[in-house]
This record gives C-alpha cells, structure tokens and sequence, in this order.
C-alpha cells in the first residue's frame, strides 16, 4: 500500500471507524486514540498490506484494542444481560432511531459490535469473523441473538408507547 | 430447502443480515405469504438494521494523514542545500569583491608593499613593479653606502627606522648586540642635536611618507643589501663617526639623503601609479570579473590571490 492508498484509507475508513469505536465506547477521547492508534498501525505495515485489506484491517485494530479498553473496565459498564426482568428503563420517545440506539446499548460489547459491523460497514459473517476472532457460525448465532433481543426492546417499546 | 416454523426464524434472521441466497429467501417469502402472521415478525426485525449513521466524523483527519519520510527528508536536505548554496554563493562573492578591490592598498601602502614581497609561486605584475623599485631604491642606497660606508645620512635613515633594526636582528642573530646599542645611542639625547638633517626643510618628511619609507627601506635592504654592508651600516662604530661628522661630511650627508629621498619619493609615485593602474583596471574588468576568475582561478588554500592584468 502506498502513502496515497494510506491517505485515501483515512478519507474512507477514518469516519466509520471512529463511529464503530466511540458508540461502543461512549467515550469520544478514548475513541479518538484507538483510531489513530490503529492508522498508526495501519502505516507501520503499509507495506505488507493491499489497499483492498485496509479496511478490514483496520477494524481488526480497532476492535480489538476497543474490547481491550472495555474489558479493563476504566470508564464503561456494560450490560450483559438483556432479560426481560433487567433493569431497563423505558424511555417514551417516537424516535424509532433513538429507541434502537437504547436498544443498541443494552447489548454487550461483541453482540453491539457485530450489529454495527454488519450493519454500518455491510461486512458478511466471514468478514465479521476475521475482524473478531470469531468464526462463521459463531458470529451468525450471536448476531442473531442480538437482533433478536433489540427486536423484543422494540416490541417492548411500541407497547409502551 | 423446506422452511416450516422450526426454522422460519433463523431463515428470516439471515435475510435481514443479507445473507440468504435468491433460492432460499424466494422460499422463505412464500412461506410467509403463507403465514401472514410471520411477516410482522420479519418486519420487527428489520426494524432492528442500524440505519446509517453519517453525522459522527472523525474531529481531526490531519493527525491521521501521513507523509512518507523520505520524501520529507528529501525535501529537508534540498531546503538545506539551497540555503548553504546561497550562503556560500554569498562568501564567495563578499571574498571576491575584498580581494579584488584591495581595499587596504590605496589606505596602507606600506602594509601592501611588505604583502606584495612575500613569496609567492604565481609573480603578479604589481610585485614585479614594486621588485623594479625596491631594486632602483636599493642600487641606489648601496652605490651611496659603497661611496662612504659610514655616510650618516644613510645611518640615520637606517638608525631612525627601528623596524629595519628589528628586520636585521631578526635576519642577523649576530647582530642583537651592537644594533641595541646603536639604537641606544640614536636614542639618547646626547645624539639628538647631531642630526640635524631629519628636521630640516629639504628632509623634512610627512607621516605618511616616513610611514610609507619604513616599510620600503627594510624591504630592500634585506634583499638587497649584502650582510656584510649591512652589519657595517649598524655598525657602532659607524654611530661614531656620526657623533664626530664635520660640517662637509654634514653636507654629503645632506646630499645623499635628499638623493635617497628623492628615490623614496619616486618609488612611492610609482606605487602610486601603480595602484592607480591597478584600481582602473579593476574597474575596468568588474563586469566581467567572474569569468576572469574562472579562468584564472583562486587558490586559497595558500591565500594566493593573483591577478591577471
């Protein structure tokens, strides 16, 4: 990969990745050093990349030392469980988006992040397994647990409304 | 592949992910028309896609891009190397207007003409002029001395001008002694009123005339003059016969000295003229004075300048 193939990685990858990061995070700082972490990454091995796998790589990077920064627990809790007796607090709103990013966050890390990879960024499971660690069917079951549980969050949330 | 309710589910799942083949969601969407009950189910979850998200932007790009350091430095050194040409392109040209105006010749001839007799590999013509009058000046000087070896008027040029004293004490380590002396003896008062001739009118000399003797006459006189004549002249005994000189000694002693005199004076027109010259053609020649360098060229390892004229 050359510095102008690099160049174009930060026009083309630098906004998605920050918005894959920092909705996980919630933590706009923090968000901001893994991405540049993971360009500086990205440029230390230009050489032994193609540009066709930059952006993979890139959330590779990123994800990886996103669930790093969650996992040491220094400014987010997560919520693991999503059962019907959690403590979740409905919020009326009729903002079908602003109810699914509620229902986005009740997720754990890896469910949220296989969501937005595959919805953001359109990644197949293959993809999303490569990013991960995870493999194919893994990421299938959990990607489907995740929709599954926005989905009663959403059923939820109609009926409140 | 069959759909019925035990994996409707998982099918629908996949085609909200996108990943069912046209076979399988063409079965799937007949299995629904088939169960219309399903199809809110598929709508809620597709419901559940994250619709794009296009406001959240990196704050700052510019800490992102990057530029190959190569290139930098590439552009670093070419930076440098201008700046270093033009400043050396500066030194030389500031070194050549210095030595090519001569700027202390027409100030400090006397200084120039003490430069001009160092040895150099390359003779320029204003040495050789200057060669040509120090040797007129010198045969001159000694022809007198030759006439009367103990001529005051020679010893007194000679004893009045400590720096041809302190060339042949140099030159002459034999010497020390007896020019100590007869510097002494020039010096004391007892000596003073015994010459006469330096402050008479017709001897009488400007500053810069004795200035510009003082550098002539050692010049010559350590080229020229033979040591043996040379040692005689500041000889002590020589003072001697100044201290008992009678009055037509006084007068040939008069006469020589004016003669001397009159010689200086001539070499420092000639050197006048000389740097006269030397300056018009300069002036001459200072449009074009890079291509004459070039052609010439300067050595300045040794500090030889030479001049074309």
């Amino acid at each position: 990969m050359t510095e102008k193939e690099y160049n174009r990685c930060v026009d083309l990858y630098a906004d998605g990745l920050y918005r894959f990061v920092v909705k996980n995070l919630k933590h706009e700082e923090d968000a901001k050093d893994i991405v540049q972490n993971a360009f500086e990454i990205l440029w230390n091995h230009r050489l032994e990349l193609l540009f066709e796998k930059a952006k993979s790589y890139l959330f590779t990077v990123g994800y990886r030392n996103m669930i790093d920064h969650l996992r040491k627990g220094k400014r987010i809790s997560l919520v693991e469980n999503f059962a019907e007796d959690a403590e979740i607090k409905y919020q009326p709103t009729n903002d079908v988006k602003a109810v699914l990013m509620n229902a986005l966050q009740r997720l754990n890390e890896t469910q949220r992040s296989l969501v937005m990879l595959k919805d953001y960024e359109g990644y197949s499971y293959e993809e999303i397994g490569e990013i991960t660690g995870l493999n194919e069917s893994q990421v299938k079951v959990y990607l489907h647990r995740a929709r599954l549980k926005m989905k009663e969050y959403l059923v939820k949330m109609e009926n409140v409304i | 592949m069959e759909i019925n309710l035990n994996n409707y589910e998982e099918l629908m799942l996949t085609y909200v992910d996108g990943e069912l083949d046209e076979k399988t969601a063409f079965a799937l969407m007949q299995f629904l028309n088939a169960h219309p009950d399903k199809r809110k189910e598929l709508e809620l979850l597709q419901m559940t896609v994250l619709p794009t998200d296009k406001e959240i932007h990196f704050p700052d790009k510019q800490l992102l891009y990057r530029e190959e350091k190569s290139t930098t430095k590439k552009v670093f050194i070419l930076r440098r190397y201008q700046w270093l040409s033009a400043a050396a392109a500066a030194a030389c040209i500031a070194l050549l207007v210095i030595f090519y105006l001569h700027p202390w010749e027409s100030s400090l001839p006397a200084s120039n003409s003490v430069a001009m007799n160092k040895p150099t590999p390359s003779a320029n013509q204003p040495s050789t002029t200057l060669s040509t009058i120090e040797d007129t000046i010198s045969s001159s000087i000694v022809a007198s001395k030759e006439e009367k070896k103990s001529t005051p008027g020679v010893l007194a040029i000679t004893s009045s001008r400590k720096t041809l004293t302190k060339e042949k004490t140099v030159m002459n380590p034999s010497n020390v002694i007896p020019d100590h002396k007869h510097e002494n003896e020039i010096a004391s008062p007892s000596v003073k009123p015994d010459l006469p001739t330096l402050s008479s009118p017709e001897m009488a000399l400007t500053d810069s005339e004795k200035d510009y003797d003082l550098a002539v006459v050692p010049i010559m006189i350590k080229e020229k003059v033979n040591p043996v004549n040379e040692h005689k002249v500041s000889k002590p005994s020589d003072t001697g016969s100044l201290k008992s000189n009678t009055r037509s000694k006084g007068q040939l002693m008069d006469d020589k000295i004016t003669n001397a005199t009159e010689v200086l004076a001539m070499a420092k027109q000639g050197l006048d003229s000389s740097i006269t010259r030397k300056i018009t053609d300069i002036n001459q020649k200072t449009s074009g004075f890079i291509n004459n360098i070039a052609k010439n060229g300067i050595k300045i390892g040794h500090i030889t300048f030479a001049f074309n004229n």
